[in-house]
C-alpha cells in the first residue's frame, strides 16, 4: 500500500512565488525592515570598496607623479636645469605610466624641444600633440644641442652608436627613464638611471601601511556583514512566526516542508537583490560625495574614468554579496518554518 | 455539558470491543484508529491527551465527537488527519498506517485524503477566496487552469460564486467558513474533518452551515467527522462517539439518544 503513495508532487515554483508577492505585499512593514537591514549592510560594503578604489586610484597618480618628479629631480641634478634646453629622446616604446608623467613634466615646466628618435614606431599621442616634440631621422641630429640624451620605454632599446648620438650633446649622458637595464654605453658617456627604487626601509613602510589598511577594512567589513546578517535572521524569525498559523494551514492542506522552505527561501533573494540594488546606490553615493569633498572633482573625475570597471565589479560583487546575504542568514529561519508540525503550528494563535 | 463519572474498566473493555463499525456493514473503513495513546512530554510535565482511543469509521459515514474541554478531541482529530502521528496504537487513514509514512508521504495523504474545516476557519488572509481553494489543488500538482475552473464550480456549490474575488477579512464568519468547507472539498477527499466548525457562528449562520455540510455530504458521498457540541449537528449525524478522558466512551445512533435529557442543556 505505502508503494502508492508517490512524493508529492514538485509545487510550480511559480505558485511559491505567488505567496511570496503576496507576502511581502501585505507585509509591507515587516519586508522594509528586512530590506533596510540588506540595503545598510551592502551599502556600507559598497561605500567601502568604492573608497578604496577611488582613493588607490587618485593615490597611484600621486605617487607617479611623486616618481616622475623624483627623476626629474635626478636628471636635472645632472644636467643642471633643463629649462628651455633641448633634450633628445630615444623612444623604446611602450613608456611605463611614470615615464608618460616625467614626459609631461619636461613638456610642462622643461624643454624647449624635445628631438625625438623613434626608429621602432610611431611617436606616444602626448608627444604626437606636442609642438616641442619633433621627430629627427638621424642619430647624429638628436643629440644636437640637447643637454642630455633621455632613453625612454621598456621595449627593444634601438640598436644606436651612443657616442655618435651623444657627440652634440653638452654633456655626454644618457639618462634611463624606466627601470631596466642600462645598454652598454662607450667609456666617455655617461649612464644615470631616473627611476630608482625606493630605499627599503621606506618601502616597508609603505607595505606596512597598505596591509593594515587591508586588515582595517576586512576587518570592518566582516563586523557590519556579520550585524547585517543577525538582523536578516531576527526579521525573517519574526516574519516566520508571525505566519505561523498559515504555514500550519497549508502543512494541512498537503503543503511539503520543501515548499514551505523555498517560500521563505524565494523571499529572503528577492529582499536580498531589492535591498542590494538600493544598498549599492546608497553605498556609491556616500563614497563619491565623500571622495568629492577629499579631493575635488578633477582627481574624482580622472579616478572615475580610470576606475570604472573596477567599480562595476565592486557593485556586482556587492549586489551578490548582499542576495547571498540575506539568503544565509534566512536559511534558519526557513529551516526552522520547514520543520514546524502542522499541529503545533495550527495551536499557535499568533 | 456535564462529564460523568469516568468508565470503569470492564466498561471500557467492552466498549473497545463496541467501537468497532457495525458488524455486517461491508463498506470500506476509511479511518480506524487502534488503541492509540498520545503523550505530550512539555518539560517535566506529560500529558495523557489520548489513553487507548479506538474507532472505525465508514465511507460515506456522517460521524459526530462530543466530549468536555481537555478530553482528546483535537488530538484525536489530528492523529486521524495525518497531522501527528500517535505515541502508539495505529491509526490507518484509508487503509495505510500513518506511522510508516514520511513528511513528504504525510503531506501527500493530507493533500488528496483528508480536507480540513479549522474552528477558525485558518483562511490565508492574504488570498482571495478563490485562491485559497486553489491553494490545496497547487499542492496536489494541478495545472492553473482547470484548478480555477474547479474552484470556481465549488464556490458555487457552497453559494459563494459572488464573492471569489473577496480577501477572507472582507467576508463575514459564515461566509469564511464556507470558503473553508469549499477549500476542504478541493481534492475530493475520502474524509472531511471538523473540529467544530460552528463554535464560532451565531445559531443561524451555524445551522446553515450544518445543512450544508450534510447537503454536500448526500450530493458527494464524502465522510465528515466533526466534533462539536452542536445539538442540530448531533441530530444529522449517523453516529455519535463520546470521548472522555482520552478514551471514547460511548456509542451511539442519533435515534437511540434522548437529546432532551441533561446532558444536552
Ligand atoms: N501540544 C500540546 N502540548 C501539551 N499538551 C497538549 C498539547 N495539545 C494538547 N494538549 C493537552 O492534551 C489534552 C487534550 O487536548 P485537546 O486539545 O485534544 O482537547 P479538546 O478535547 O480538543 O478540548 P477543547 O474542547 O477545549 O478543544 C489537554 O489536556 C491539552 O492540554
Ligand atoms: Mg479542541
Amino acid at each position: 500500500m505505502l508503494s502508492t503513495i508517490p512524493n508529492q508532487v514538485r509545487l510550480p515554483l511559480r505558485v511559491a512565488v505567488g505567496v511570496v508577492a503576496q507576502g511581502i505585499r501585505i507585509r509591507l512593514g515587516r519586508s522594509l525592515v528586512t530590506v533596510t537591514g540588506v540595503v545598510l549592510g551592502v551599502a556600507f560594503l559598497t561605500s567601502i570598496l568604492t573608497t578604496q578604489t577611488l582613493h588607490r586610484s587618485v593615490n597611484t597618480e600621486d605617487r607617479l607623479r611623486e616618481q616622475a618628479s623624483r627623476a626629474f629631480g635626478f636628471l636635472t641634478a645632472e644636467t643642471g636645469p633643463v629649462f628651455g634646453k633641448n633634450l633628445g629622446v630615444v623612444l623604446a616604446a611602450p613608456l611605463s605610466p611614470m615615464e608618460e608623467r616625467l614626459l609631461a613634466r619636461l613638456e610642462r615646466d622643461g624643454a624647449a624641444e624635445l628631438r625625438v628618435y623613434a626608429p621602432s614606431g610611431a611617436l606616444p599621442k602626448s608627444l604626437t600633440n606636442n609642438g616641442r616634440a619633433r621627430r629627427v631621422r638621424s642619430e647624429r641630429e638628436l643629440g644636437q644641442d640637447a643637454v642630455a640624451i633621455l632613453l625612454m620605454g621598456r621595449g627593444v632599446v634601438p640598436a644606436l652608436d651612443w657616442s655618435l648620438a651623444t657627440q652634440g650633446t653638452r654633456q655626454r649622458l644618457v639618462a634611463l627613464g624606466s627601470e631596466r637595464a642600462m645598454p652598454a654605453l662607450p667609456s666617455q658617456v655617461e649612464g644615470v638611471a631616473l627611476a630608482r627604487p625606493l630605499p627599503p626601509d621606506e618601502q616597508r613602510r609603505l607595505l606596512e601601511a597598505a596591509r593594515r589598511d587591508r586588515f582595517r577594512a576586512i576587518w570592518i567589513i566582516g563586523i557590519s556583514l556579520l550585524v547585517t546578517i543577525i538582523g536578516i535572521t531576527n526579521s525573517m524569525l519574526m516574519s516566520v512566526t508571525e505566519r505561523f498559523r498559515d504555514i500550519g494551514t497549508m502543512k494541512c492542506l498537503g503543503a511539503e516542508s520543501g515548499f514551505i522552505r523555498r517560500i521563505f527561501l524565494i523571499e529572503a533573494s528577492v529582499m536580498g537583490l531589492v535591498g542590494g540594488v538600493f544598498g549599492v546606490l546608497v553605498g556609491n553615493l556616500f563614497a563619491l560625495t565623500l571622495t568629492l569633498v577629499t579631493y575635488g572633482p578633477t582627481l574624482l573625475g580622472q579616478a572615475l574614468v580610470a576606475e570604472l570597471s573596477a567599480l562595476g565589479l565592486g557593485g556586482a560583487v556587492s549586489l551578490a554579496v548582499g542576495a547571498l546575504l540575506s539568503v544565509l542568514a534566512s536559511l534558519y529561519p526557513a529551516e526552522f518554518a520547514a520543520r514546524m508540525l502542522p499541529a503545533a503550528a495550527l495551536r499557535s494563535n499568533v | 455539558m456535564t462529564a460523568s463519572n469516568p468508565p470503569d474498566a470492564a466498561t471500557r473493555e467492552r466498549f473497545q470491543t463496541l467501537f468497532r463499525a457495525p458488524t455486517g456493514d461491508d463498506r470500506p473503513r476509511v479511518i480506524r484508529a487502534v488503541n492509540v495513546h498520545k503523550t505530550y512530554t512539555t518539560g517535566s510535565q506529560q500529558t495523557h491527551a489520548l489513553r487507548g482511543a479506538s474507532l472505525e469509521v465508514l465511507r460515506g459515514e456522517y460521524l459526530s465527537i462530543m466530549g468536555p474541554s481537555g478530553s482528546g478531541k483535537s488530538t484525536l482529530f489530528n492523529m486521524i488527519g495525518a497531522l501527528q502521528k500517535p505515541s502508539s496504537g495505529k491509526v490507518y487513514i484509508d487503509q495505510v498506517d500513518i506511522a510508516e509514512l514520511d513528511h513528504n508521504e504525510l503531506a501527500w495523504l493530507r493533500c488528496r485524503k483528508v480536507g480540513y474545516i479549522f474552528q477558525s476557519y485558518n483562511l490565508i488572509q492574504v488570498m482571495t477566496c478563490l485562491e485559497n481553494v486553489m491553494l490545496p489543488m497547487a499542492f496536489a500538482g494541478l495545472e492553473p487552469e482547470p484548478a480555477r475552473d474547479k474552484a470556481v464550480s465549488i464556490l458555487k456549490l457552497v453559494g459563494l460564486g459572488h464573492r471569489m474575488l473577496h480577501k477572507p477579512g472582507e467576508l463575514s464568519g459564515g461566509q469564511q467558513q464556507r470558503v473553508a468547507i469549499a477549500r476542504a472539498l478541493a481534492n475530493s477527499p475520502e474524509v472531511v474533518l471538523a473540529d467544530e466548525p460552528t463554535a464560532n457562528l451565531d445559531q443561524r449562520t451555524g445551522q446553515e452551515m450544518i445543512e450544508l455540510l450534510d447537503d454536500l455530504k448526500q450530493r458527494l458521498q464524502v465522510t465528515v467527522i466533526s466534533a462539536t457540541h452542536d445539538l442540530k449537528m448531533l441530530q444529522k449525524s449517523d453516529r455519535i462517539l463520546w470521548i472522555e478522558d482520552g478514551r471514547i466512551v460511548r456509542d451511539a445512533r442519533p435515534s437511540d439518544i434522548d437529546f432532551g435529557s441533561a446532558e444536552f442543556h
